[in-house]
């Protein structure tokens, strides 16, 4: 060794080093020059594939500043779902959005038998406005008559894609009535919330039991959105009413009059704030607090800026901020979703999807597809990719946060599905690490984010 | 042998203040200032475990791993570090100052590990028995480096491997890591 110099001492490298020492090299090397070094031979292959190694370059290419994500339990659990796959994968994954393959592949319908509860009368027409959501039971989505959950074949391992059970298929709906007619659904802890077109709102227990907890009616029209953290349980109507419900204490916690068409709602994962999204259409508007619904009087009468999304402290009972990237008139708020305690996702008729800091109530990101078409729904996975779900052409735009000028792919579903859906909207979007589940207006379909 | 350890005990200059003997694999004797022989976190530990019971000047701390020839290299890079570097933050913060300054190399330590790649991977070696984490990780960066800029077939030369998969393996291991090629973005760049 003392005077060798170059065939014998070069081959230092694989005959003398151990393999921590080799491990130690590869934490330093770039992920490109671990492929080269993966096809040297087998030895070296097998030391490039070490998840400990993949951990350290997670952490130092690909995901440097990300804690925990707490805002929906939805993006929770996609979230979760993200970090218990390999390092590796996690690695190729977040590199999706720069493969020709996103996106590309047919979608396919998800199949689950319906039984209608009508047993006379014409038969109903399925379409409708399908709704969607996962979690770490199944997807579920919303069809005119009921809540659907389709459970997960194997208990999510996430080494592999997750398959639906269609024989598992599950329907929730009121005994009492032959149609629920589902305005929208949360679900949380396994209860399920429902908000109805005739203004009421259900929560079940879907767990064990599966029962209906109760019934409230706070609105006197049709319930656009509902949003369920612990025990409460918010809805937004079309009559210009918000209602807060404690499950706890059985009781009504208020009743917002904002002025103005409820379309979305959301409430923050920590604070007790719920974010408002409204059609935008009040020209003057006034905020009427009541302690009970309908009909008692007004506990707090105070007037406001316009705005089409705000958020709403229901302890100190006052607005806390508008989010408004130039108020525009009649642009509703179609959507929120808070992603974590300081950023917050909307969507809506401007077509263009928004992500706020609530640091600051400024909007961080804006995604503009050029479509001039409203934005329905959107989904995140809590780290860089987000989807926004457009109302013309079935399109469904693939995003990622670090590059926020172009949509990374623009997708229409429409060659997909049959004549009667060519000009079905998106109303539901959801992920998992490998999938994207698509709301349309006869069904949800299926597709891989990634080849 | 023994000329060549005592031109290196004079080497090092006359300061007040404690010196360690320590001998290497040859066992020749170094005398280090106690500052630079600290900056091993095996000899800090050593020299701690014996604590006051070790009045005596004469012992000499066996390094059984290390040729001088390579510890010569190691003092070098020891002494100038002894001499530049600002006192360090605490323990807990050590990888984070390791990965920024191997981030960015500064010239001096370029020049230092400008030699022959089988030299690197001793000096690396050793600092990984004497556990000096910077000059260790310094090494590491160098080596990612030089791989960096290689291709497969350059990368089997340089260390003399055989390709031992089979024409099926190698194209099932291309396969897997084609995504790899594709530089991974970056936080906050735009197209």
């Amino acid at each position: 060794m003392e005077n060798g110099s170059s065939k014998s001492s070069q081959s230092v490298f694989l005959e003398d080093l151990p393999v921590e020492v080799l491990l130690r090299i590869f934490c330093f090397c770039e992920v490109a020059s671990l492929a080269s070094v993966a096809l040297v031979n087998r030895k070296l292959s097998a030391l490039c594939a070490d998840e400990l190694l993949w951990r350290k370059l997670l952490r130092k290419f690909f995901l440097p500043f990300r804690g925990p994500s707490i805002g929906s339990s939805s993006i929770e659990w996609v979230s979760t779902a993200w970090r218990s796959l390999p390092a590796k994968t996690q690695c190729h994954l977040i590199t999706r959005c720069k493969s020709k393959e996103t996106l590309s592949q047919q979608p396919t319908r998800l199949k689950f038998p319906l039984q209608s509860s009508r047993t006379s009368g014409p038969p109903r027409n399925r379409l409708c406005m399908h709704k969607v959501f996962v979690d770490d039971v199944g997807v579920w989505t919303s069809d005119a008559e009921a809540v659907v959950r389709l459970p997960w074949k194997l208990q999510p391992g996430f080494a592999q894609t997750l398959t639906t059970d269609p024989r598992r298929a599950q329907q929730f709906r009121r005994d009492d009535q032959p149609t629920w007619n589902v305005g929208d659904f949360a679900v949380s802890s396994r209860r399920l919330v429902t908000g109805h077109w005739d203004g009421s709102v259900s929560v079940r227990d879907v767990g064990q039991v599966n029962e209906e907890v109760l019934t409230i009616k706070p609105h006197i029209s049709d319930v656009h959105s509902v949003a369920v953290r612990d025990s409460l349980v918010v809805s937004g109507s079309r009559d210009h009413t918000v209602s807060l419900f404690d499950l706890e204490s059985v009781s009504s916690l208020a009743l917002i009059n904002v002025d103005d068409r409820l379309w979305s709602v959301a409430i923050h994962p920590v604070d007790p704030v719920i974010a408002l999204g409204t059609s935008g259409t009040a020209k003057k508007p006034v905020v009427r607090i009541f302690k009970e619904p309908v009909g008692s009087e007004a506990v707090k009468v105070f007037e406001v800026e316009p705005s089409n999304l705000r958020l709403y402290d229901f302890e100190k009972k006052s607005m806390v901020g508008n989010l408004d990237d130039g108020f525009k008139h009649g642009f509703g708020t179609l959507g929120t979703q808070f992603v974590d305690h300081q950023t917050l996702l909307s969507g809506g008729h401007d077509g263009i999807l928004r992500q706020w800091d609530l640091r600051t109530n400024e909007c961080a990101i804006e995604l503009d597809s050029d479509m001039d078409s409203a934005v329905y729904c959107f989904a995140s996975d809590g780290l860089y990719s987000l989807l926004s779900g457009h109302a013309n052409y079935n399109a469904v735009c693939y995003w990622d946060k670090r590059f926020p000028r172009y949509a990374v792919k623009t997708r229409s579903m429409a060659q997909e599905v049959g004549d009667t859906t060519a000009a079905s909207s998106v109303y539901g979007l959801a992920f998992t690490p490998f999938e994207l589940y698509i709301g349309l207006i006869d069904g949800v379909y299926k597709t891989p984010l990634c080849a | 042998m023994s000329t060549a350890a005592s031109s290196s005990t004079s080497e090092t200059i006359a300061e007040p203040g404690l010196k360690i003997k320590v001998s290497t694999k040859e066992g020749e004797v170094f005398e280090l200032d106690e500052k630079v022989a600290k900056m091993s976190q095996v000899i800090r530990g050593i020299l701690e475990d014996l604590g006051e019971q070790n009045g005596g000047d004469d012992s000499v701390l066996p390094l059984t791993q290390v040729e001088t020839r390579i510890f010569r290299k190691i003092l070098v890079w020891l002494k100038y570090h002894a001499g530049h570097d600002k006192e360090e933050a605490p323990k807990a913060e050590e990888d984070e100052i390791i990965a920024r300054f191997c981030e960015e190399i500064p010239e001096w330590d370029q020049k230092f590990l400008n030699v022959d790649q089988a030299v690197i991977l001793e000096i690396m070696l050793a600092a990984d028995y004497l556990d000096i984490k910077k000059l260790r990780g310094l090494c590491c960066k160098t080596v990612a480096n030089i791989l960096k800029t290689k291709t497969v077939e350059q990368i089997r030369e340089m260390y003399g491997i055989e390709n031992d998969f089979t024409p099926e393996e190698e194209e099932e291991i291309r396969k897997q890591t084609a995504w790899c090629e594709d530089e991974p973005p970056r936080q906050g760049s735009n197209h």
